[in-house]
């Protein structure tokens, strides 16, 4: 039977592939979408999202809209270099015909948790705000989830937004504190194995001349790509969400430890680091499991090949 | 010429192998000065004298310095070095007197009365430089070079789950440190802990006869208990000796240069050093720019065991 999932984002280019691959993927089943503030603005991401589900013909699923700033954070700011001012790096999508769902994002998630019949797991792919907020507001609900998948942080391949932190923790970092302290299983997909998981450009060349999918997929790519680029120096790019979306999918994906994972919310230069305890030389108890290795090919082969039969899909 | 050093240190086990390593392989210890860190001041200082001795280096001053770090308490490493610092080995402490100086104070001295000739190696907290750096503040001009074990750039720490023990004893002497202009090689676990002795190496170790050697495999075998679970087998990484190897034989290794600071105000990652290894700007190219230290990037271990197995008469 699918597994009942609600996906938290801040579309955002990678999340759109994680999006679509969710929405490929029979082994799921998408529940509602939830949007955050990060890779840019609230009402972008709310809108990316309406508009992303659309084109998948998916727009039974609810989109509510949460969280635009972090919890506690003041500096945090969207990333218009990765993801274009937009989130989808100038790509156009048509618009969706409706609107976002009344209810919050927060409220949307207890619906679907407590509507449930099987424990839902709840993919977060953007700041942990929506999320923090849930297990902070409704602990007897969050207990109900069967995980949380995120993507975000690093235990030996520590930073990308800073040399210490990656983005999705450091934009919020008390958020993402309060979610590995929640006592929910969280299950972190962070830059030790979305750095080693890379498609290339080429990977998608079975896109081309393809439906309306494929040239969405195409632009984004081609719009993230030219990033990485100008600054990594390197035309493979990370879909660091997508990756979370395959490590539900198909679990055995990744190779987890279970750790301690906290949150640095107060230093200098490593606020919104997660501090893995790789070694256990604090001896805390393990609250955490955390991908250290990923069968990259193997991800790149179901990325690639779902998303590609999106179009057949939808004809 | 032989490389003209001045040992700081927190004499430790590995500081004694440093010791030894730097003995047989051509330093020229000018003077030894000696902070708190693995053991308190005033045993770290006996040691020195005690390991100097033992390798007929009776001649050398043994300077005591900082008693504790700067802004935080004092905290000692006793079970991981043993209770006298030696791993309890029983040796007979030196006799010998302590020079009058202060560490600090000596190393400005030095580096004034013999400007741009003098290497620093430093391999425990770095609160005597951070010390000379507040007295003296030319002193990276007066330096010709400065290796540092310290920091874990990139991997877990050991004292914390960040931090590696010499820049988490003291971060902010660490972090005066790391700001001054010189050409600093910071030697940190990222690299050290690649120095595992394989098990032919130990067996070699353990077969020496020299009655330095003796004393020193004696010396480290409460050390390598502490690294046995650690490491998967009877053997120790050496974290000192490299620091020493780098500063008479910077050959041993490639480098590459990056921008690094020390957490000091984290409430999970204070002491933690914290390098840029993204790659996202080019790496920088002037050592003397604050802030930018060397980083080991590849390293000859082989040839490394072998002449610390050579100075220990294997």
């Amino acid at each position: 039977m699918a597994i009942p999932v609600i996906i938290d984002t801040d579309p955002g280019i990678d999340d759109a592939l994680a999006l679509m691959l969710a929405v490929a993927s029979p082994e799921l089943d998408l529940r509602a979408v939830t949007t955050v503030g990060g890779n840019t603005g609230l009402a972008h991401t709310t809108e990316n999202a309406l508009r992303l589900l659309h084109l998948l013909g998916r727009d039974d699923v609810p989109v509510a809209a949460g969280a635009d700033v972090p919890l506690v954070r003041r500096d945090s700011a969207p990333d218009p270099s990765t993801h274009g001012e937009d989130g989808f790096g100038g790509v156009r999508l048509d618009p969706a015909p409706r609107g976002a769902d009344p209810r919050s994002a927060v409220q949307v998630m207890v619906d679907v948790i407590e509507g449930s019949a099987e424990a839902v797991t709840l993919i977060a792919l953007g700041p942990l705000t929506n999320v923090a907020v849930l297990v902070a507001a409704f602990p007897d609900v969050a207990a109900r989830l069967e995980r949380i998948v995120l993507m975000g942080g690093g235990a030996r391949v520590i930073g990308n937004m800073t040399p210490a932190a990656e983005f999705n923790i450091w934009y919020d970092p008390e958020a993402a504190a309060r979610v590995f302290a929640a006592g929910v299983p969280v299950t972190m997909v962070g830059l030790d194995v979305t750095h080693q998981a890379l498609t290339a450009p080429e990977d998608w060349d079975g896109l081309r001349g393809g439906g309306p999918v494929a040239e969405a997929v195409l632009a984004m790519v081609e719009f993230y790509t030219a990033y990485y680029l100008a600054v990594a120096g390197t035309t493979s790019t990370a879909q660091h969400d997508s990756l979370a979306v395959a490590a539900v999918v198909q679990p055995g994906l990744v190779t987890t430890r279970s750790l301690h994972v906290d949150v640095e919310c107060a230093g200098a230069l490593t606020r919104g680091m997660t501090v893995v305890d790789v070694d256990d030389v604090a001896k805390a108890a393990p609250n955490a499991d955390v991908a250290l290795e990923v069968d990259a090919d193997a991800f790149n082969r179901l990325l690639v090949s779902r998303v590609t039969a999106l179009d057949a899909r939808l004809r | 010429m032989a490389t003209e050093i001045i040992f700081d240190c927190d004499t430790g086990v590995d500081d004694a192998m440093a010791i030894m390593y730097g003995a047989g392989n051509g330093a020229r210890f000018v003077a030894c000065t000696v902070t708190h860190g693995n053991v308190p001041v005033h045993v770290g200082a006996r040691n020195t004298l005690t390991i100097l001795d033992a390798v007929g280096l009776t001649d050398v001053p043994v300077h005591q310095g900082a008693a504790r770090p700067m802004a935080q308490p004092l905290l000692t490493a006793e079970f991981v070095h043993g209770h006298d610092g030696l791993g309890d080995a029983g040796h007979a402490p030196s006799q010998r007197s302590l020079a009058g100086t202060l560490a600090a104070a000596e190393i400005v001295r030095l580096a004034r009365s013999r400007p741009g000739e003098l290497t620093l190696v430093a391999v425990g907290p770095l609160t005597n430089i951070g010390l000379a750096l507040l007295l003296e503040p030319e002193l990276p001009r007066l330096i010709r070079r400065v290796v540092v074990m310290g920091g874990a750039a990139g991997v877990p720490g050991n004292a914390s789950e960040t931090g590696e023990a010499n820049i988490w004893h003291d971060p902010e002497a660490a972090q005066l440190v790391l700001d001054a202009p010189w050409d600093l090689v910071l030697v940190g676990l990222e690299i050290t802990m690649s120095t595992a002795m394989p098990a032919e190496v130990v067996a070699r170790l353990e077969a020496v006869e020299t009655p330095h050697g003796r004393m020193l495999w004696q010396s480290m075998q409460h050390y390598i208990d502490v690294y046995e679970p650690l490491v998967g087998m009877r053997t120790c990484v050496l974290h000192d000796p490299l620091a020493m190897a780098l500063a008479l034989e910077p050959d041993l290794a490639t480098y590459r240069l990056a921008r690094a600071g020390v957490e000091l105000r984290g409430e999970r990652t204070r002491g933690q050093v914290v390098a840029d290894l993204r790659g996202f700007e080019p790496d920088p190219t002037d050592p003397l720019e604050p802030g930018v230290v060397r980083l080991v990037d590849t390293l000859d271990v082989e040839a490394f065991h072998e002449k610390f197995l050579r100075a220990l008469g294997a």
